[in-house]
C-alpha cells in the first residue's frame, strides 16, 4: 500500500499532446476512478502510471519513490485489463502465480498465496482449468486475483468491467468495492461508464481531452459540478441544461430561452439581470407543481417511460426539450400539459460563454 | 396450428422421387470417395514409382515398365551409398537446412516482433522492402550474388549457401511470422511486463511459445526450402565434399542413359528427413496455417 502521487504529468505523441498536465494525488488505500468520455486520455493516463507508456513531462510518484523511469516490474503495481490477457497457455493457478514465479518465490509460497486469493474469489475449483474453459466472468475473477496475489502497492484497473452483460457487471462491481473494503489497497479504476465511477469510488476524477475537469467525492460532483462536462457527464438521464437570458422584474428573475420561453429562477442572487446564461437542472429534481406560485412552468410531454421503479417523461418546453425523473406514476400521456416546479437550491447555472459555474 | 406444427404434412412428391433417401447418403458418400480417391491416386503415384523404382534392377527398370518389381534388390542403394558416397551431401544438406532454419528463426522473430509492436522512422519503407525483397526471382539475382560470394571467398562453401539461403529465407520468415505475432494480444505481453518480464523475456516467454505454430510452420518452410534448392547450389558449390542433395542426384546423370535405379534411390534417401519432418510438425503446421489466417 501507498500512496500515489501525479505531478504535472504530460503525454504527447509526437509533437500531438493527449495530456495537458494532469495532477493527482491519491492517499494509502484510497479507491479512486478515472472517468470521461472515450478518447479522454484516461487509459493512457492509467498507463503511464503501469510504466506502459512513457511520460512525456512531469513525475508519477508511487509512495515516496519517482518511478517516471522505472520498468513497469519493478514499480510494484497490478493490473487488470479490459480483456483480462489471461495467458492462454496457462491453467488459472499459472495465471495467478506467474508474477511470484518470476519473483522467484518458492513453489509452497505461490502455492499458499494463489490458493488464498483464489478462495477470496471463489476460484479454488478452477484452479487446473486453461482460460479457454472459463467463462467471462469467471476470467475477469482470475484477472482480479492475478493482482490480489501480488499484494501491490497499486491496483490499477483499465475498464475490467466493459466486457461482462449488465447483470454481471453489476454484481463485479460491488465485488471489487468489497474487496477493496476487505484490501484497502490503493486502487485507480478506469472506466466510461459513470455509473461505475459513482459507485465504486472514493474520489472521482473526471477527465476530457486530456485535462482534468474535476476531482472529487461522488456526490460533491454530483451536487456541484464545476462546469458544464462534469454537469452533463454524471448522470443518467443527464442533467438538463437550457440556454437562456436572464429577465429580472421586482424580486422575481426569469430565465428567458431563445424561442422565448420562460423559466423560473427563484432565489437568484442579484447582479444577473441581462446575462446569458446556461440553467441546468437534474431531472430527478422536476416535480409536479401543486399551486402556481409564480415559480412553475409549464411543458407540453413527448413521450412517457416507465421503468418501474420512475417514469422518465421526455417533454418540450418551446423548442427545448426537457427530461424529467418521478417517482410517482404519471397518468398523462403524450400530447398532455404539466405543471412543473423544481426547489431552488437545486439549480445549476453555468456562464454561457465560460461553461463555469457561477455561484 | 400447434397440431400442425408436431405433425408436418408430408408432401407427396417426397414419397415419388426416385431415389430413396438412403440410396441418395450412399451416392453421395461414393463420389465423394471416388473423388478422394483420384486425388490420392495423383499424389500418391510418382512417390510409389519413385520407391518400387529404386528397387528394381535395371533390366527390369528399362524394359517394360510394371507396377511390381519381379525381382527386388537394394543394388541401387549399395551403388548410392558406398560407390557415389550420397551420406555426404545428405549430410551437407542436413547442416544447410538447419542453420538456416534455426539462423532464419531467430533473426525474423525479432525483426518481426519490431515491425508489430515497435514505432520507428521508415518502419514502413523497411516492411516493403522486405516484400519487395522476398518478391524478386532467385534466376535475377544468383548471378550477382556468385560474384559476391567469390569476392568474399565464400564461393563452394556451406558457410556461403547457407547466407545465400538466409537472403531468401528470411524476408519470407519475416513476413509470415508478422501475421502470427499480430495475433497475439499485445496486453497479454503488457501483463508479462507488469508481472516481471522484460520486453525481450515478453517475446520469449509469452510471444514465441503463443506463436509456437506459427513458428513450426515457418521452419517448416525454410527447410524445405533449403533442402529442395538446386539452382543457387549448381551455381556457388564446385567440389564434390560439398555438394548437398539436390546437386549430388544432378551429378549422377552422367551421360545420355540416365541412371534411373540410383537416381530414384537417391530422391527415397532425400525425401526421407522431410517425410520425418512433416509427420512431426503437421499437426503443428496445420494448426499454424489456420491460426495466421483467422486470427488476422
Amino acid at each position: 500500500m501507498a500512496t500515489l502521487t501525479l505531478d504535472g504529468v504530460r503525454k504527447s505523441y509526437a509533437n500531438t499532446p493527449v495530456i495537458h498536465g494532469v495532477s493527482i494525488d491519491i492517499a494509502d488505500g484510497e479507491f479512486v476512478t478515472l472517468v470521461g468520455p472515450s478518447g479522454c486520455g484516461k487509459s493512457t493516463l492509467l498507463r503511464m502510471i503501469a510504466g506502459l507508456e512513457t511520460i512525456s513531462k512531469g513525475e508519477i510518484s508511487i509512495g515516496d519513490r519517482v518511478v517516471n523511469d522505472l520498468a513497469p516490474r519493478d514499480r510494484d503495481i497490478a493490473m487488470v485489463f479490459q480483456s483480462y490477457a489471461l495467458y492462454p497457455h496457462k491453467n488459472v493457478a499459472e495465471n495467478m502465480g506467474y508474477a511470484l514465479k518470476l519473483a522467484g518465490r518458492p513453489k509452497a509460497e505461490i502455492e499458499r498465496r494463489v490458493r488464498a486469493a483464489a478462495e477470496i474469489l471463489d476460484l479454488v475449483p478452477l484452479l487446473q482449468r486453461k482460460p479457454a474453459h472459463l467463462s467471462g466472468g469467471q476470467r475477469q475473477r482470475v484477472a482480479m486475483g492475478r493482482a490480489i496475489v501480488r499484494d501491490p502497492k497499486v491496483f490499477l484497473f483499465d475498464e475490467p468491467l466493459s466486457n461482462l452483460d449488465a447483470k454481471l457487471r453489476v454484481a463485479m462491481r460491488a465485488e471489487i468495492k468489497e474487496l477493496h473494503q476487505r484490501l484497502k489497497t490503493t486502487t485507480v479504476y478506469v472506466t466510461h461508464d459513470q455509473i461505475e465511477a459513482m459507485t465504486m469510488a472514493d474520489r472521482i476524477v473526471v477527465m476530457n481531452q486530456g485535462v482534468v475537469e474535476q476531482a472529487g467525492r461522488p456526490l460533491e460532483l454530483y451536487d456541484r459540478p464545476r462546469n458544464l462536462f462534469v454537469a452533463g457527464f454524471l448522470g443518467s438521464p443527464a442533467m438538463n441544461l437550457i440556454t437562456g437570458t436572464v429577465e429580472a422584474t421586482g424580486a422575481a428573475a426569469n430565465l428567458v430561452t431563445t424561442d422565448g420561453e420562460r423559466l423560473p429562477l427563484p432565489g437568484l442572487r442579484p447582479g444577473l439581470a441581462g446575462r446569458k446564461l446556461i440553467l441546468g437542472i437534474r431531472p430527478e429534481h422536476i416535480a409536479l407543481a401543486t399551486a402556481d406560485d409564480g415559480n412553475s412552468f409549464q411543458v407540453r410531454v413527448a413521450v412517457t417511460e416507465p421503468t418501474g421503479a420512475e417514469t422518465l417523461v421526455s417533454a418540450r418546453l418551446g423548442a427545448t426539450e426537457i427530461v424529467l425523473a418521478m417517482r410517482d406514476r404519471i397518468e398523462q400521456g403524450a400530447g398532455a400539459t404539466l405543471n412543473l416546479t423544481y426547489p431552488a437550491e437545486r439549480l445549476h447555472l453555468f456562464d454561457a460563454e465560460t461553461g463555469l459555474r457561477l455561484d | 396450428m400447434e397440431q400442425a406444427l408436431r405433425n408436418p404434412v408430408r408432401r407427396p412428391e417426397a414419397r415419388k422421387a426416385v431415389l430413396t433417401d438412403r440410396q441418395r447418403f450412399w451416392i453421395g458418400r461414393g463420389l465423394t470417395y471416388l473423388c478422394l480417391v483420384v486425388a490420392v491416386i495423383v499424389i500418391v503415384f510418382p512417390i510409389y514409382w519413385m520407391v518400387i523404382t529404386s528397387l528394381k534392377l535395371p533390366r527390369e527398370i528399362y524394359r517394360m515398365p510394371s507396377l511390381w518389381p519381379r525381382v527386388f534388390t537394394l543394388e541401387n542403394f549399395r551403388v548410392l551409398l558406398v560407390d557415389k558416397d550420397f551420406l555426404r551431401p545428405i549430410l551437407n544438406s542436413l547442416i544447410v537446412s538447419t542453420a538456416v532454419t534455426v539462423i532464419s528463426v531467430l533473426i525474423s522473430s525479432c525483426a518481426a516482433y519490431s515491425m508489430v509492436r515497435f514505432r520507428y522512422r521508415f518502419k514502413g519503407l523497411i516492411g516493403r522492402i522486405i516484400l519487395f525483397a522476398y518478391l524478386t526471382p532467385t534466376s535475377l539475382l544468383f548471378i550477382p550474388l556468385s560474384i559476391l560470394m567469390a569476392r568474399m571467398n565464400l564461393g563452394n562453401s556451406l558457410h556461403g549457401l547457407i547466407l545465400v539461403y538466409l537472403t531468401f529465407s528470411l524476408p519470407l520468415s519475416t513476413w509470415l511470422l508478422q501475421g502470427y505475432f499480430r495475433g497475439v494480444p499485445r496486453e497479454l505481453e503488457e501483463q508479462g511486463m507488469i508481472d516481471g518480464l522484460s520486453r525481450f523475456g515478453a517475446l520469449l516467454r509469452i510471444v514465441l511459445p503463443l506463436s509456437a505454430p506459427g513458428i513450426a510452420a515457418v521452419s517448416i518452410f525454410t527447410f524445405t526450402g533449403a533442402w529442395n534448392e538446386l539452382l543457387l547450389a549448381l551455381v556457388l558449390v564446385t567440389s564434390e565434399s560439398q555438394r548437398t542433395t539436390p546437386l549430388a542426384l544432378n551429378y549422377l546423370i552422367t551421360s545420355d542413359v540416365l541412371p534411373w535405379g540410383p537416381l530414384m534411390a537417391g530422391a527415397v534417401l532425400s525425401s526421407v528427413p522431410l517425410m520425418i519432418l512433416y509427420f512431426i510438425a503437421q499437426h503443428f503446421m496445420v494448426q499454424g496455417l489456420t491460426a495466421g489466417s483467422v486470427k488476422g
